[in-house]
């Protein structure tokens, strides 16, 4: 998934702040503030007696209640979650990670290991997380993670985003998938000294650069995002169903080009929005989630067929949204 | 430093040769220079320039890789360089800069109690890790550093431009440095031998401390987890933490060594030591006895201002001079998040509590990192003015001449850390890596008291903390002084306190008893020892001037505090409020020169200071004045630091105000 020899460069501190900050929490926001943060790691003997116990971030605690409850000390400590250790296990997965790897494994390959490792130490009961939501998750390939790399991102193409602030270049970035994976991570500096030394302008003006220029120095360009920075963050933030798929409807994001896999997460979008809206009308009897199977099902499977929105999907979510959000409809 | 007749300060900056076009050299080392750094430093990638087994390339084939031209170039441009050429030398390469070769080759590789490969988990590739033991490796280094030395022989100082020189990098195990993570690999294990014979004599005095019955040396096999019950059962485990800091130094020594032998010599030879110091099971006192410079490498956001002091106060009170190889402007993006003003603050608060010269790494853009001041071309960057700014202010400040006056000295007990690593519970999640992510190196130890009075291997860090904290308060300027560092790292103090449990190593004991006799107050607690190093029992003397005190209990070391600081009249120059602001200042023979104001809250507060006579404060970054007759009002942004020259008002030369009389740091 990462080439041995990425090479990742051209952003100063604030373009590579900017982008970080696009998927971090919104400065402020008391429910999150509040809500249990952090992880909490207990290490036990063999009769499950704690040994050592902390708060990663907030330090030591001592006086664990034996015995150890993980979801009572998760409520007392304030943390989300909560790994219990018997004593030597981290020796035990580090012995059986290396046992595992192979000297030309990619970092896909050795993380995959990792976490089969992991499971066998869990399966001994050697290691304890709470919660174990993801406990009977299956672990994928190596094959079907490159898979769904190929979807998202296709051997040789190119991932664009690049935000603005008005007329200013808030930041951006090119991703290119090689043969060995990722083997490109690019920011505001190439991209802007391939568009003529500037991007100033906005992102409506300057999308078509970017994508040229891009497309020249790196390669084809599966998935551009052009848009306001204030837009993209409000949008990462907001889960309210709809709301990307309004936004590009709108213009107010541009999505060029625009490749399968993301018409269909807008398809979906839109009509996520729509059935809640019209469970809202209908009431509880009326399941979204079962009624949109079929559906999903039979996207997944044209998924690698399809060539645009209206063949993937069967109709314009675009066009559909604009319907549904039209008051005299 | 000097050169020749000329003293040049120790500051330079970090441009990786090999990661720019050629035609950026020349406009990158001009901006370098331009920043107000006289020398520039670069790494030398073995794997970048091995070509195959033991054949280089050093501009023969890909012109970005002559070396030889690049030295060539800076001398031509004025600057000195500062050399580092491995072998580790991480910067975000794959295999940290070692070719895949030397890294697949068995023989070379660090071993787990299991003998298996010690595996480090960064990208973009997890690799197996060498063995500092390793003969084999050390062969290979060998090897690398005469294909270097042939290319920079003749352009070592007087002749070039080489003025200083590091050997490897952030010597820690490559970052697999849990207790009993490594090195099991068979040489690690004939150098553990050697080590047990040098510590305890014979095989027959082993078997007695370690409670064992060996009837050859190759029967004596280091520890591979923890086991221990009572006092006895903790000396191999010390042991083998004080071992795996002499395999670190041997090490060092070897390859330092080697490195003169291949014609790299005759400068001073530096190592850094990276983040988590705290925890790591390598000694900066040790290292020290090594090479020339040992010195800590910074990357902090400003919100561990409290790690970044005293990993600082540390530093100064232990190595001769406090050095920053690596002085982090921006990070690789893999690493936590850091904006400019993260480094900026980090750089100042380090200047502020007495580090004397660094490194800014790194100073020109390179291939995974972000945030440097001058971009891959060489063209500077907005930030690069806030940098010259910062590094033109020190350097007309005469910063590197100026000392910080100390008269207290926090004791930093090295077999207590060492009994923190050795009873560490959670493995390769080490305590350095909880060092490093916020924490204190002491948060994973296990709980148990085994015999002692208390569990020492966690009570030691609270209560160096907690006199830490009451000194602060106080405002009483103070050091951390590892208890392995020289004795000359103690000259001139006026007061030591020195954290005390069941068990002491003879030789601190028998300092901190040398001290008192010398007219040294000697604080010692909060327990009284009974045990020796070996747990043997001894009676321990207190001599005049050496007391125990609760330096464990905050009430009580506030209390300690206050009865120092009045009875001897410590020395507490330009008090500030209200906290958490504070002071430091920085002077010469003639009295207090640079003032250090800190705020590290997240929020803006008016510092007021009463400096006891008037003066006019100077901001030496941003040109503000502030004086005032009974006090002096400065207004301080949310985690910033300011640097400000202290002139006195009544005759506009420096103050000479209540400065002077202790030890420098």
């Amino acid at each position: 998934m990462i080439d041995p020899d990425l090479r990742f460069e051209g952003f100063d501190s604030r373009t590579w702040s900017h982008l970080l900050s696009l998927f971090a929490p919104a400065a402020g926001d008391s429910a999150r503030e509040s809500s249990p943060r952090g992880t909490l790691l207990v290490v036990v003997d063999h009769e499950g007696d704690p040994l050592a116990a902390l708060h990663v971030g907030r330090g030591r605690l001592d006086d664990v209640p034996v015995p150890v409850d993980p979801a009572a000390l998760c409520a007392t400590y304030g943390a989300r979650r909560c790994i219990v250790l018997r004593d030597g296990a981290l020796d035990e997965l580090a012995e059986r990670v290396a046992l595992r790897l192979e000297p030309d494994d990619d970092y896909l390959a050795q993380g995959l290991a990792t976490l089969h490792a992991v499971r066998e130490l869990q399966a001994a009961g050697l290691l304890h997380t709470w919660p174990s939501r993801h406990a009977n998750v299956p672990i994928p390939t190596v094959a079907t993670v490159h898979r769904a790399l190929d979807l998202v991102l296709p051997e040789g193409r190119v991932a664009v985003i690049a935000l603005w602030r008005g007329t200013h270049l808030w930041t951006a970035t090119a991703l290119r998938r090689g043969a060995g994976g990722i083997d490109q991570v690019l920011g505001s500096d190439p991209i802007g000294h391939w568009c003529g030394g500037t991007l100033e302008g906005g992102f409506r003006q300057r999308a078509a650069d970017v994508l040229a220029a891009v497309h020249e120095h790196l390669g084809p360009v599966h998935v551009g995002v052009f848009a306001e920075a204030h837009s993209v963050k409000r949008l990462l933030r907001q889960a309210e169903p709809g709301a990307w798929a309004a936004a590009v409807a709108g213009k107010e994001i541009l999505v060029q080009p625009m490749p399968p896999y993301v018409a269909m997460a807008l398809g979906a979008d839109v009509l996520r929005a729509i059935t809640r809206s019209s469970s809202r009308l209908l009431g509880e009897r009326f399941d979204p989630t079962a009624t949109l199977l079929p559906f999903a099902t039979a996207v997944r499977q044209q998924l690698e067929r399809a060539r645009s929105l209206t063949q993937l999907l069967g109709f314009d979510p675009l066009e559909l949204l604009s319907r549904y959000l039209d008051p005299d409809r | 430093m000097r050169l020749g007749r000329r003293e040049v300060p120790l500051l330079s900056g970090a441009l990786h040769y090999w990661r720019l076009e050629r035609d950026a050299w020349k406009p990158a080392l001009r901006e370098v220079r331009n920043l107000g750094l006289p020398l520039v430093e670069t790494y030398v990638p073995w794997s970048v320039h091995e070509v195959g087994p033991n054949a280089f390339d050093f501009g023969e084939r890909d012109p970005r890789l002559d070396l030889g031209a690049f030295l060539d170039l800076a001398g031509e441009l004025g600057m000195q360089v500062f050399l580092r050429p491995g072998p580790h030398i991480n910067a975000e390469m794959t295999h940290f800069g070692i070719p895949k070769r030397v890294i697949d080759d068995p023989a070379c590789q660090a071993r787990s109690p299991r003998g298996n490969p010690v595996v480090l988990g960064f990208p973009p590739r997890m690799f197996p890790v060498p063995s500092y033991a390793s003969d084999a490796f050390h062969g290979e280094v060998g090897r690398w550093y005469d294909a270097v030395g042939a290319v920079v022989r003749d352009r070592m100082w007087p002749h070039g431009p080489i003025v200083l020189l590091q050997v490897d990098n952030e010597a820690a195990y490559y970052f697999r440095n849990g207790p009993f993570d490594q090195d099991y690999h068979p040489d690690a294990l004939a150098r553990w031998r050697e080590f047990l014979e040098r510590h305890h004599g014979s095989l027959e005095a082993l078997n007695a401390a370690h409670g064992s019955a060996h009837e050859r040396w190759a029967e004596v096999m280091p520890p591979r987890r923890f086991e221990a019950a009572g006092p006895r059962d903790l000396v191999p485990q010390l042991d083998w933490a004080a071992f795996k800091e002499v395999l670190i130094e041997e090490a060092l020594g070897r390859m330092r060594d080697r490195m003169a032998e291949a014609g790299m010599g005759g400068v001073p030879v530096v190592h850094n030591l990276p983040l988590g110091d705290g925890g790591l099971d390598v000694s900066l006192p040790g290292i020290g006895r090594v090479v020339d410079l040992a010195g800590l490498d910074y990357y902090h956001p400003a919100r561990e201002y409290h790690t970044v002091k005293r990993r600082t106060l540390y530093l100064a009170g232990t190595a001769a001079v406090p050095y920053a190889p690596e002085l982090g402007v921006g990070a690789p993006p893999w690493f936590t998040p850091l904006s400019n003003e993260d480094s900026l603050f980090t750089a100042m608060a380090a200047c502020a509590f007495g580090l004397r010269g660094f490194n800014l790494y790194m100073a020109v853009d390179r291939d995974r990192w972000y945030g440097a001041p001058i971009d891959g071309s060489g063209t500077p960057r907005v930030e690069a003015g806030t940098w010259k700014h910062f590094v033109h202010a020190l350097t007309d400040a005469r910063f590197h001449d100026l000392r910080r006056e100390v008269e207290v000295a926090v004791l930093w007990p090295r077999e207590y850390a060492r009994l923190s690593r050795a009873t560490h519970a959670l493995g390769p999640l080490s305590p350095s890596t909880l060092e490093a992510l916020g924490g204190a190196p002491v948060d994973g130890c296990r709980g148990q008291s085994f015999g002692l009075d208390g569990p020492v291997q966690v009570r030691w860090w609270a209560a160096v903390t907690t006199v830490a904290a009451a000194l602060a308060e106080a405002g009483i300027p103070h050091v951390f002084v590892d208890s392995d560092a020289p004795e000359a790292q103690l000259a001139g103090m006026r007061v030591v306190i020195s954290p005390m449990h069941a068990f002491v190593d003879r030789g601190r004991w028998m300092r901190l008893e040398a001290l008192a006799a010398e007219g040294v107050e000697v604080v010692y607690g909060p327990g009284h020892p009974e045990l020796d190093g070996r747990m043997d029992t001894q009676r321990f003397h207190v001599p005049p001037r050496m007391a125990r005190h609760a330096l464990d209990d905050p009430d009580a070391a506030r209390a300690l505090v206050r009865d120092l600081g009045s009875r001897l009249d410590l020395r507490r120059p330009f008090p500030v409020s209200p906290p958490p602001l504070e002071t430091t200042v920085h002077g010469d023979g003639s009295g207090p020169q640079l003032l250090f104001v800190l705020n590290p809250a997240a929020r803006a507060l008016e510092a007021r200071i009463e400096p006891n006579e008037p003066v006019t404060l100077t901001d030496l970054m941003h040109g503000n004045q502030f004086e005032g007759e009974q006090g002096v009002t400065i207004p301080m942004e949310p985690r910033t630091v300011r640097m400000l020259r202290i002139e006195r008002e009544a005759t506009g030369s420096a103050a000479r105000a209540d400065v002077g009389g202790g030890q420098t740091a």
